[in-house]
């Protein structure tokens, strides 16, 4: 008998919350909801996007409309849709936008907050994201590791992590043109090197090579898949005096060199290894025939750190010799900006180049006032993504396969924690509102002490051997010649 | 999360408060400081608000992570009398037995240190300066007490009986800096 009650009355429970409140006070303000899902333009495939009120309510009551369709959140804490429910009308409202209406039950009644809309695109976004968890720290770290997130629901599942390692650290994840079994990560410390997967399982390189200075830092794999091309650098951090800013990452030193990982040998060419100019971030073109970089003059450091100021370059490169051509072009100068280009990323379709601009120097996820740019390389002409950019630090970018995607690093949501957002880039260069990536439970980033660094698609789940990982990390690195 | 507030980042401060107020200890305390956060007027009331925000350097300049003789004179260039900043910088040079710097810094902000009795540490340190320099004129103004002389007198003895051995002076002088300065192995940074 006792058990019949507690049935019954979880069954009223779940009757309740799905009530639609009636004679609810109509407002006409938009409800303030965490994350900011207002109005956002999203892909037909992504995971559902849970969101809670920023002020506390009792009780709430969330109903997305759309074409034939009404889904209400299972919680009457804060919405969160079924999956299936939620593809279901995505798919049935590609190109249109579907309707939120939010309810909320406050100590004199209900209120009906403005509806908003969420703009469903066709254009997929690529199934998988890989990004670095790491505490947002300075000089010390605990644990830290390479995660893959499933785009179209909320699971999330280690690459590697430290906790095999410990102690090391590890960054620069990169991929050849978003293929999960063509990865490469740098693991620092003891036994450290360059990890590199391919057909043949994971290879270890020692990636110093004597006459260089540096190991192997910001890579970028060509699309061909023989090369990847590097950048070295001397680089130092420092703190700043004052409030207004906390740390200055600089390098006193940077070059940018070639692998060639069928030949094991490295590269070099005076137009990208100079000791009057600091070059790094390089990128190649998606069809492979142009190699892109940022340079900038060479200064004293950390003494002129403000002066140093990147240009965006490139420089034809013939992936049949491995050979650069003899002419750098400069595509966006600091004369004319003044201000410092990092991270050029080419959309696939070779259409746009995304760069984060800043007041100087390279580590742009320190400045609260890097933004994202859009350079159209069929014009020349480049210019803010408005409807992207925040308040706070945009810096690390990247394309989806379609290239109507970009997953950015934003620090809006707090200052401090970067978070993956979302933009839609239409064929036009308009970006649509974005959006950061949902959580099964939308406190997650209120509660976690991880930034997610490097956001990268990649087109499957990535399904690394720990054991060959462990084994290449036991190993001597290949020596680079 | 003080720091955020004291530095004026209220919204880092409030993610570390959130997560502060649904804990058992902490709550009270938190939900008092969520109450003002963002209120300038009531933060700026808060007692070690009040007291630090003074001390935070107002004019630019970078430090290396180890740069911290750097960091400190920041600290006390424009607040000459942040104790702790004073007392960091002196007891850094004792640590790394740089007797020299301790003492030109004791003599630089002796007005502030002179203020109370001389800790018997840095008399300690001062007495193994004096040692090399005694023609200084500033020694006038240093109240070393005599009863550190003498005990220096007595290690001094002591030290040259034992001819340097360590374990025997241990039990009378371990906690001096003297014993430090002659047996401690400062860690490099």
């Amino acid at each position: 008998m006792r058990r019949f009650f507690i049935t019954a009355g979880f069954i009223l429970l779940i009757v309740a919350c799905s009530q639609k409140p009636e004679n609810a006070f109509q407002t006409s303000e938009y409800p303030s909801i965490f994350p900011d899902y207002v109005n956002v333009t999203i892909p037909v495939n992504i995971a559902p996007l849970n969101f809670k009120l920023t002020d506390h309510f009792s009780e709430i009551y969330v109903e997305v409309r759309g074409k034939n369709k009404v889904l209400v959140s299972e919680s009457n804490k804060y919405a969160d849709f079924d999956k299936i429910e939620w593809e279901t009308l995505l798919e049935s409202n590609v190109g249109r936008a579907i309707g939120v209406n939010v309810f909320a039950k406050s100590d004199s009644g209900w209120i009906a907050f403005n509806p908003f809309s969420v703009f469903v695109k066709k254009e997929p976004i690529d199934p998988y994201l890989v990004y670095r968890l790491i505490a947002p720290g300075y000089q010390v770290w605990s644990s830290m590791g390479i995660y893959q997130r499933s785009l179209e629901d909320f699971r999330q599942t280690e690459v590697v992590t430290n906790r095999l390692f410990p102690g090391a650290c590890m960054n620069c994840h990169s991929f050849r043109e978003r293929d999960h079994e063509q990865m490469m990560f740098h693991l620092r410390g003891k036994n450290g090197g360059t990890f590199i997967t391919n057909d043949s399982g994971v290879i270890k390189i020692n990636s110093k090579p004597d006459q260089l200075y540096s190991g192997f830092q910001y890579p970028y794999w060509h699309p061909g898949g023989r090369y990847i091309a590097f950048s070295i650098n001397k680089t130092a951090q420092a703190f700043h005096a004052t409030k207004e800013k906390r740390i200055e990452v600089f390098d006193s030193k940077s070059d940018v060199v070639i692998y060639d990982t069928r030949d094991n040998k490295v590269i070099t060419d005076k137009k990208l290894i100079s000791k009057d100019w600091f070059e790094t971030f390089p990128t190649f073109s998606p069809d492979g025939k142009y190699l892109y970089f940022c340079s900038s003059k060479a200064t004293k450091m950390p003494a002129d750190y403000q002066d140093v100021k990147y240009n965006l370059c490139r420089i034809e490169f013939d992936p049949a010799t491995g050979e650069l051509g003899t002419k750098v072009d400069t595509l966006v100068r600091v004369s004319d900006t003044d201000q410092s280009v990092t991270f050029p990323r080419i959309s696939p379709n070779g259409k746009f180049l995304m760069f984060t601009l800043a007041d100087y120097g390279n580590f742009s996820i320190w400045h609260k006032e890097a933004d994202l740019y859009l350079l159209n390389l069929e014009t020349g002409r480049y210019r803010p993504l408005e409807q992207v950019n925040s308040n706070d630090t945009e810096s690390y970018h990247s394309w989806s396969s379609n290239s109507n995607w970009a997953v950015f690093s934003s620090r809006r949501v707090n200052g401090l924690y970067t978070m993956p957002y979302f933009a839609w880039i239409g064929n036009d260069g308009k970006a649509g509102k974005p959006f950061l990536l949902p959580q099964k439970d939308p406190n997650f980033y209120l509660n976690s002490f991880y930034s997610f660094n490097i956001p990268e698609f990649v087109d499957d789940n990535i399904s690394l051997s720990v054991k060959e990982i462990e084994e290449a990390y036991n190993m001597e690195g290949i020596k680079v010649q | 999360m003080q720091i955020n507030i004291i530095n004026g980042e209220y919204k880092v401060a409030e993610k570390y408060l959130r997560i502060l107020e649904t804990t058992l200890f902490h709550k009270k305390w938190a939900k008092r400081l969520l109450e003002v956060l963002y209120d300038e007027s009531r933060i700026a009331q808060i007692s070690w608000v009040k007291e630090k925000r003074p001390l935070v350097p107002s004019s630019e300049d970078l430090r290396r992570p180890n740069e911290h003789i750097k960091a400190l004179n920041l600290l006390l260039e424009e607040n000459p009398k942040n104790q702790k900043a004073l007392h960091y910088k002196l007891c850094y040079h004792l640590l790394s037995k740089d007797v020299e710097e301790f003492a030109y810094t004791f003599f630089e902000y002796r007005d502030i240190l002179l203020r109370g009795r001389i800790p018997r540490v840095y008399q300690e340190a001062l007495v193994v300066y004096y040692i090399n320099n005694p023609d200084l004129e500033i020694w006038s103004e240093i109240p070393v007490e005599p009863a550190t002389i003498s005990r220096f007198a007595d290690y001094n003895k002591q030290f040259e009986r034992y001819e340097g051995e360590g374990l025997k002076l241990k039990a009378k002088f371990e906690e001096t800096y003297w014993f430090y300065y002659h047996y401690a192995d400062a860690e490099e940074d």
